[in-house]
């Protein structure tokens, strides 16, 4: 993971105080709620339904024991013991107190930690794969250009106070793992002739009320290049984004208002305007920062693994991913225990996973963007141990890629734009779905329920999207089939009226059965969808 | 003070004007499409910013910079509060103009204390003098 030198630390402190002296003059009456408002946001504090609520980055979602050791004693402190992990990669706080906000970043601080950016019109916490650096199928380590972008957005002042939120997604791989094709920006570094890296930038994808899949908008761009020309979108998006209607203010309208190619030519435009040796340090800030990394150091396994048992097995199979490096595996600790909320942790599982990263994988922990924890680095004769030390703690739920898997977003229970409650419809699926998937194949079903269409959940992209409503006072879930979020990504369709709350577990059991008597050998839930059509789902759900 | 306002500039000073004696200064919306610019023939030019929430202002004085050479003041203006004056000095304005109503709404000592900023470092390029670049410091250029 990146180390921070004395520069990027002094700014993180020094972004604390700043903020400390906004609570303070609120505090004191000096400013109001309404010109508090931005402030607040531009360091990921929300007023929610109950409480204010703290949105804390973890930067592409590395982050290291100790940091997760302090997340812990965080949610302790000022908080009621537990955390919530979100699809952003990110860890809220539901219990903070408007009074203890300066004090929780100073604690952040440090451990080389911060709320910026978190929320607000602006550029967000970079996102990437969750095996960034380890994934076996990796062609090019996308950290380096995740942090040079954290570091490029962090205070960017002409970009602070765009027409909406920006997102960024990034990935080193052909197989997408981090859902580039649905973000404002997303990106795909490959490897370039003589050890150059070239990045691919597409463009307006996006979820909420208009789903978008991205379009590809610059080919082959040498990553020394890359930031005056997301300099030149930015600018572009700025000036023409559209400011009168916050449901058309992201890019992908822009995009699709002004089309591709003539959006482009803005682009360009821009971007031969921009003072290129304002740049001239990327590349070797980029080396810098790939040399900064702190690399894990890999042994060869002393020892084959001996022990085991047919839970663990069960445990292996479906949590744990190749590692590039021989002889290591990458362990996938689930935050969905059937009937749980989906990614929260208690202080005391925090402790836990920090400890077994510490002891079993080189001190680094991920957030993945299924809201799920990550041990990256763990030598394959020791998962057993560190599967034990898991399940002491209800940390070995088996279900990685299942539909129990869930994705879910706060909804009406914490969340203020919430029409639909969207954690206890979350709880009760995968009640049910989990005894299923014991006993079928189901791998690779996604199931994802957001409160409201924001989608935060990315309910779209899921194979089974689930949606709450408000119908006259009363919840209804519309259903999507066939969305993916992978590099062939494609929004899902909806296939009949909404049912009501306590239908929504019968429901996702009878697609799921639906799609397991008609799907052809290695067959994805979308791939049937695909093939079959619409009606004949319609027909298993409604009929 | 009275309708005064006051200017506040990027190099710590504070001066009281009248409001009269920016007539003159040739004004510029935040909004403009950099695009459409044309020469200027004053030597002031104020970028008023209608919203903050709205940022194109700290874009477009890198523009009138760099698309019509011009040499002289840019002040900015408008919605701007104390929180806002290292951003404006960041990408290169000269002061911000301060109304008499702005500058007592927020009292002061928050202006003045805003031009000793907590936040002292920036990754990027800076032309504000209490900023200092992160990478121009890592390679020295
Ligand atoms: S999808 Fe809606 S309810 Fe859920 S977190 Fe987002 S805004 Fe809130």
């Amino acid at each position: 993971m990146y180390r921070y030198d004395e520069l990027d630390q002094s700014l993180v402190e020094q972004r604390s105080a700043e903020f400390r002296s906004q609570v303070e003059r609120r505090l004191a009456g000096k400013i109001s709620e309404a010109e508090f408002k931005p402030l607040r946001l531009m360091n990921g504090l929300y007023l929610q339904l109950h409480a204010y609520m703290l949105r804390v980055a973890i930067p592409y979602g590395v982050l290291s024991s100790k940091q997760m050791t302090k997340l812990a004693d965080i949610a302790d402190k000022y908080d009621r013991g537990y955390g919530h992990f979100t699809t952003r990669q990110n860890i809220q706080y539901n219990w903070p107190k408007l009074i203890e906000t300066p004090d929780i970043l100073d604690d952040l601080a440090s451990v080389q930690m911060h709320a910026i950016q978190t929320s607000g019109n602006c550029i967000r916490n970079v996102t990437t794969d969750p095996f960034a650096g380890v994934a076996a199928d990796e062609e090019v380590d996308p950290r380096p250009l995740c942090e040079l972008l954290r570091q490029w957005s962090t205070l960017h002042p002409e970009f602070a106070y765009l027409p909406r939120k920006f997102k960024f997604a990034v990935t080193g791989s052909a197989v997408d793992r981090a859902a580039i094709k649905v973000h404002d920006i997303g990106l795909r570094v490959k490897s370039g002739p003589n050890d150059t890296v070239l990045t691919d930038i597409w463009v307006g994808g996006g979820q909420g009320r208009t789903p978008k899949i991205a379009q590809l908008f610059k080919a082959n761009l040498p990553v020394e290049d890359l930031l005056p020309y997301l300099e030149a979108i930015m600018r572009v998006y700025n000036r023409y984004g559209r400011r009168d209607n916050k449901y058309k203010a992201r890019i992908k309208i822009l995009l699709a208002e002004t089309g591709l190619e003539a959006l482009q030519q803005q682009v360009e435009a821009e971007y031969q305007s921009i003072d290129q040796t304002a740049f001239s340090y990327i590349e070797s800030e980029y080396a810098r920062i790939a040399g900064n990394l702190i690399k894990p150091e890999y042994h060869t396994a002393t020892e084959a693994p001996t022990r085991t048992n047919a839970e663990f097995e069960a445990w292996r199979r479906q949590n744990v991913k190749p590692h590039k490096q021989s002889g290591y595996a990458i362990a996938v600790v689930s935050l969905k225990p059937a009937g749980g909320i989906p990614g929260d942790a208690t202080s005391i599982q925090m402790r836990a996973i920090a400890d077994i990263a510490e002891r079993y994988s080189s001190s680094e922990l991920r957030v993945t963007h299924r809201q799920n924890l990550i041990l990256p680095h763990v030598l394959e004769s020791d998962l057993f141990s560190v599967w034990e030390l898991l399940v002491k703690v209800d940390l070995a739920e088996a279900n990685i890629d299942l539909p129990s898997d869930i994705i879910a977003c706060p909804g009406l229970d914490y969340c203020a734009l919430a029409t639909a409650r969207s954690i206890p419809i979350a709880q009760s699926v995968s009640k049910k779905i989990r005894a299923t998937e014991l006993t079928t194949d189901l791998k690779g079903v996604s199931v994802n329920i957001s409160g409201c269409i924001n989608a935060c959940a990315h309910h779209h992209v899921a194979n089974i999207g689930v949606l709450g409503l408000n119908k006259s006072g009363v919840e209804n879930y519309q259903l999507t089939l066939g969305g993916r979020n992978d590099q062939n990504a494609s929004i899902g369709q909806r296939i009949g009226p909404g049912v009501a709350a306590d239908d929504v577990p019968e429901a996702i059991e009878r697609i799921v059965n639906f799609y397991v008597d008609v799907r052809e050998i290695h067959e994805s839930l979308p791939d049937t969808f695909d093939r079959v059509g619409k009606e004949p789902f319609r027909e298993a759900v409604y009929g | 003070m009275g309708d005064d306002a006051q200017i506040v500039y990027s190099d710590g000073r504070i001066e009281t004007r009248n409001a009269q004696s920016t007539t003159g200064f040739q004004q510029v919306d935040g909004e403009t499409d950099p695009g459409t610019l044309t020469p200027f023939t004053t030597q002031s030019i104020i970028v008023n910013f209608n919203s903050i929430a709205d940022g194109r202002g700290f874009s477009l004085v890198k523009a009138i910079r760099q698309n019509t050479g011009y040499q002289g003041a840019i002040f900015a203006s408008g919605d701007i509060n104390p929180d806002h004056l290292s951003f404006a000095f960041q990408v290169g304005f000269d002061a911000v103009i301060v109304s008499a109503e702005r500058w007592q709404k927020y009292g002061g000592d928050s202006w003045r204390a805003a031009l000793n900023p907590a936040v002292r470092l920036s990754y990027s390029q800076t032309h504000s003098k209490s900023l200092q670049s992160i990478w121009q410091q890592r390679h020295r250029i």
